[in-house]
């Protein structure tokens, strides 16, 4: 079940209402119940894993807070937390990269002589796997680290992992933000339900006005890269970063928003990431809950900054680097969380040398001419890495850069030749409008204005003009329906 | 309190406009996927009670009869509320529909659907899902239309983007004027025109044979829950058979034969206008479109005049052209006037077309009967033969009588069929030929002059075994096609085909 599915749409109002018409001590039994019941539209098998996980989580955090007392509590501690990690990344291993390890195994063996055919599992991946493994980690590591108390109630734990609104593409929720929300108390109101539902709407605009209708171009591009090189290839992979932007930023909105509606607070994933100066300051604002994590979870222990230089730009490659890895089990993944570990690493190193030449040229870092200088070099490194993301693998990324690099059918631009893939001018007008209006809301996030907000304390007419305009352009302009082939949000696949 | 009174009533009345709008929009945006949505909303427009006949079916009904010139010729206020594949099952939903907004003194049931296998039978594979949208999509939102989807579309889930339509067709370009709602004036009042696309032979058509042949599971349960409903309404019903073509020992015979029998048991009227096509005038040949169960305006013309005569002696209908409340009908008359005019150019037009689509030469021949053109034909001394036989004496058929010994080499025969005369030059007669290719001239008195351009067909016309016909409008003398077959021994083969048509 997707969110934006008429299942979604009648299966939320009754999770809701029967959210609040339950008593509230039984609530979390009621959410625990909706949110296997969404998983399970998936695939029922699937309860079988995320039950797993929960299991072994919950069992270890409380080994460890029972065993905290007794001799050698270190070492039995440390021995829950890697058992809780190798059972649950054991899993995520066994879907995701066994047959990435079989298939690259088999081409050094074919390398070195040994012939051997690896077996091909073709495993399936299931869905949310990435996400609700990384947060039950995430929540032993803290009980771990004594930041949380191990939960008793195991229903309650079970909820935490597997709540539906964040359940199968994040935000990766703390342990101390989600599970003690779940302890909470949440009464209807109304401004909460409101806001709730006006995220969901923008989450909607987001992701299917902008980008299931950037995705037409995109795809229809990178499936014939070959057919559609040079230009082509530059404007679908722009429209790519708006595309990946807006679907998986429309995703996490949406479950923000539905999550509102029922009381909770998740964390805000995005934060006008394009709107970055840097590199850095892009991964302050991109996937926030996962860079977190892994900034808690491996870069910290690694070592953070406090060793020294060198070893600090180690670790930010090893965490980007796994960062790519964990996107998907395919060499561009990983070549794609380099680039943007070596963007960062390249930019400290450079620091000195652009201030000596900011100061040369007596360059006014806060005029905004120099901010949208920065940020739209900071969009195109990005971009070019997006390329890597979005190619599939290494041999399709390279070709495709070359292409762009060789571009000698610029003509493309002005020709009508983009409105051929399926994408006409008047829904490559909407895009843009579309995006204008994604460009005006996260400049008013940046100045830290919250457009909702400001809408709320508008008169009622001009309120209820503005949201049914919203109703209708998703309606009306929403990529859905007949011939919509059910595009997945993007980070469901990881 | 008071404030959060207010508090649930503002968002009452908001989700109530949302839902308005959504509705509206769903209207708005409706595409037209069997160009039969305005059957449908120009229903809606009707005014409320208005209507004493109200005729239900599909496209066999759609394109056989037409309101507006039974308004005309009887006074008979009528609409054609008939859709695109109609399915069996989606039938009484129809009569539920009409009876929301009309009292109709007849309601007309058109077998059609029974006839040619219009149902659901709980199928959803996507060959499916269009023409059961004919069946849901022009409808208003309402109870009705959410039962009619939940009859005819098996699985829950797919249900769910039929009562929500607009999930279908958003995006599309905004088919009709902003406000409309889901009714729209429809001055042909349901009757539609459609394309001819087929003539047929002999050999596809078989002999009648009315021997009684049940309907099958599903389409006799939808035709007896029919009955049943229909039995609670206090209005006649009258069940009408078009006419149509027997094709390729098709089972419609035998199904209407049946179905006339349970009808009668049931207490309703019948009447089977095939047994009466002679007496319409309906022509086989060139009053059929698209295939042997559709009509053009020539034959709705016909069925029109014979349907409207019969039920005007049948049943107690008024004739209101002298009432004031339906001063509207004159009017729209006038304007269904031009439109009539525009689409009997149109089958004109379509006619016209066969020549071109059309190479068989028992097809080809059939055509030229047509009165919208005259032809010359050119036959050689040898015969034709095609399909064992001689294809002479398929143009006796034709009014022409030829012989085999006789006829001399590199004749021109010519055949007007409004003269019904034949017209033999001999070996050496003398015969215009004109430089422009192009015109079958006739002159007052004289006989009917063949221009050919000689450099493009002489030699053709030189060659044994031949036929070659030529094509004129018979209106303007205007070229519309030349063919000229040859004979082997087992088939014809076609030699030259040029239309020059439009």
């Amino acid at each position: 079940m997707i969110f934006n599915s008429v299942e979604f749409l009648i299966f939320f109002p009754i999770a809701v209402l029967g959210y609040y018409l339950i008593p509230h001590r039984v609530r979390y039994l009621w959410l625990l119940a909706c949110s296997y019941y969404f998983y399970m539209c998936w695939n029922p098998s699937y309860a079988l894993l995320i039950l797993f996980s929960t299991a072994v989580t919950y069992i270890a955090a409380l080994a460890m807070s029972a065993l905290a007392d007794k001799k050698r509590a270190a070492l039995w501690k440390k021995c829950c937390l890697a058992g809780g990690f190798i059972l649950n990344l054991g899993i995520l291993v066994w879907f995701k990269y066994t047959d990435f390890f079989l298939f690259n195994i088999g081409r050094i063996a074919e390398g070195i002589g040994i012939k051997w055919t690896p077996p091909q599992l073709d495993l399936l991946l299931p869905v949310g796997i990435s996400f609700y493994t990384f947060q039950a980690l995430g929540y032993i590591m803290d009980v771990y680290r004594g930041e949380t108390a191990a939960e008793k109630n195991f229903f309650k734990y079970a909820l935490f992992v597997s709540f539906f609104p964040q359940l199968v593409a994040g935000p990766i929720e703390r342990s101390k933000n989600l599970l003690s929300q779940i302890q909470e108390r949440h009464r209807f109101e109304f401004e909460t339900v409101r806001d709730g539902l006006m995220l969901m709407l923008w989450g909607y605009f987001l992701k299917m006005v902008i980008a299931d209708r950037a995705a037409i171009f995109v795809d229809a591009v990178y499936a014939e890269e070959h057919l559609y090189g040079g230009w082509y290839l530059v404007i679908a992979t722009m429209l790519f970063a708006i595309q990946i932007y807006c679907d998986f930023a429309g995703y996490s909105i949406i479950a923000m928003g539905a999550a509102k509606v029922m009381g909770f607070r998740l964390t805000d994933n995005f934060r006008s990431p394009y709107m970055a100066q840097t590199v850095a300051d892009f991964w302050r604002g991109w996937h926030i809950t996962l860079t977190g994590w892994f900034r808690d979870y491996l870069y910290i222990p690694l070592g953070g900054n406090r060793k020294g230089r060198l070893r600090q730009y180690l670790n930010i490659m090893i965490v980007f680097g796994l960062s790519g890895f964990w996107h998907g089990a395919s060499f561009s993944f990983i070549v794609w969380g380099l680039l943007n570990g070596f963007y960062q690493v390249a930019g400290k190193l450079l620091q000195p040398v652009r201030d000596r030449v900011v100061s040369a040229l007596q360059i006014n870092r806060q005029a905004f001419s120099h901010k949208l200088y920065r940020m739209l070099v900071t969009f195109l490194l990005v971009d070019f890495s997006w390329l890597f993301f979005r190619a599939g693998d290494l041999g399709e990324a390279f070709w495709a850069l070359t292409s762009m690099l060789h571009a000698g059918n610029i003509h493309v631009l002005t020709d009508g030749s983009l409105f051929t893939l399926g994408l006409d001018e008047k829904n490559f007008l909407v895009l843009a409008l579309a995006v204008a209006v994604l460009i005006f809301a996260d400049y008013m996030k940046r100045r830290g204005i919250v457009l909702r907000e400001w809408l709320c304390r508008q008169g009622t007419w001009f309120r209820w003009l503005c949201l049914y305009a919203a109703f209708c352009a998703v309606l009306i302009f929403g990529v859905y329906g007949v011939g919509y082939d059910e595009k997945a949000f993007i980070y469901f696949q990881f | 309190m008071l404030r959060k009174i207010k508090r649930v009533a503002a968002t009452v009345l908001f989700w109530a406009l949302l839902a308005a709008t959504f509705v509206h929009l769903t209207y708005l945006y409706r595409g037209d996927l069997a160009h039969t949505r305005k059957h449908v909303t120009g229903f809606y427009d009707e005014k409320q009670d208005s209507l004493d006949v109200i005729m239900i079916g599909t496209s066999a009904t759609f394109s056989a009869f037409m309101p507006m010139e039974a308004w005309n010729q009887y006074g008979m206020v009528s609409y054609n509320f008939s859709i695109n594949t109609l399915y069996t099952d989606s039938i009484k939903y129809y009569v539920r529909e009409a009876l929301k907004t009309q009292s109709p003194k007849l309601l007309i049931i058109d077998i059609a659907p029974f006839l040619f296998g219009h149902h659901s039978y709980g199928k959803m594979e996507e060959v499916f899902e269009v023409p059961t949208r004919y069946n849901t999509d022009g409808l208003s939102l309402s109870k009705n239309r959410f039962d009619l989807i939940n009859a005819i579309v098996p699985e829950w889930e797919d249900r769910l983007e039929f009562y929500f339509d607009l999930f279908y067709y958003h995006g599309d370009t905004i088919p009709q004027p902003v406000f409309a709602g889901n009714r729209q004036h429809n001055v042909e009042k349901g009757y539609d025109n459609l394309p001819i696309r087929q003539i047929y032979t002999n050999d596809e058509l078989a002999e009648r044979n009315w021997t009684e042949i049940e309907l099958d599971e599903a389409n006799k349960e939808a035709f007896l829950e029919l009955l049943e409903e229909l039995q609670d309404y206090d209005f006649p019903v009258l069940f009408i058979s078009q006419p149509y073509l027997n094709v390729e020992n098709g089972s419609p015979d035998g199904l209407a034969a049946y179905m006339e029998r349970v009808i009668g048991e049931y207490g309703f009227a019948f009447l089977n206008l095939t047994d009466h096509a002679e007496e319409i005038g309906i022509d086989d040949i060139f009053d059929y479109s698209l295939d042997y169960l559709h009509y053009n305006t020539s034959s709705a013309e016909k069925i029109t005049a014979y349907l409207g005569k019969y039920v005007m002696e049948h049943y107690p209908i008024p004739d209101r052209r002298g009432e004031e409340a339906y001063r509207s009908w004159h009017e729209d008359y006038v304007l269904w006037q031009e439109i009539l005019e525009e689409e009997r150019k149109e089958t004109k037009r379509q006619m016209l077309e066969m020549f071109e689509q059309t190479t068989e030469p028992e097809c080809y021949l059939n055509l030229l009967r047509s009165d919208y053109v005259s032809s010359c034909i050119w036959i050689s001394s040898q015969p034709f033969v095609y399909k064992d036989e001689i294809l002479w004496g398929r143009i006796s058929d034709l009014g022409v009588a030829l012989q085999s010994e006789g006829v001399p080499h590199n004749s021109l025969v010519i055949i007007d069929h409004t003269l019904n005369q034949q017209i033999l030059y001999n070996e050496g007669a003398e015969f215009r030929f004109s430089s422009t290719f192009g015109e079958v001239r006739y002159t007052d008195g004289d006989m009917p002059e063949l221009y050919i351009q000689e450099s493009d067909h002489s030699d053709l016309l030189e060659n044994e075994a031949l036929i070659a016909v030529v094509v004129a409008e018979r209106e303007t003398g205007k070229l519309i096609d030349f063919i000229a077959w040859g004979s082997n021994e087992d088939d014809y083969v076609i030699l030259s085909h040029k239309t020059y048509y439009p």
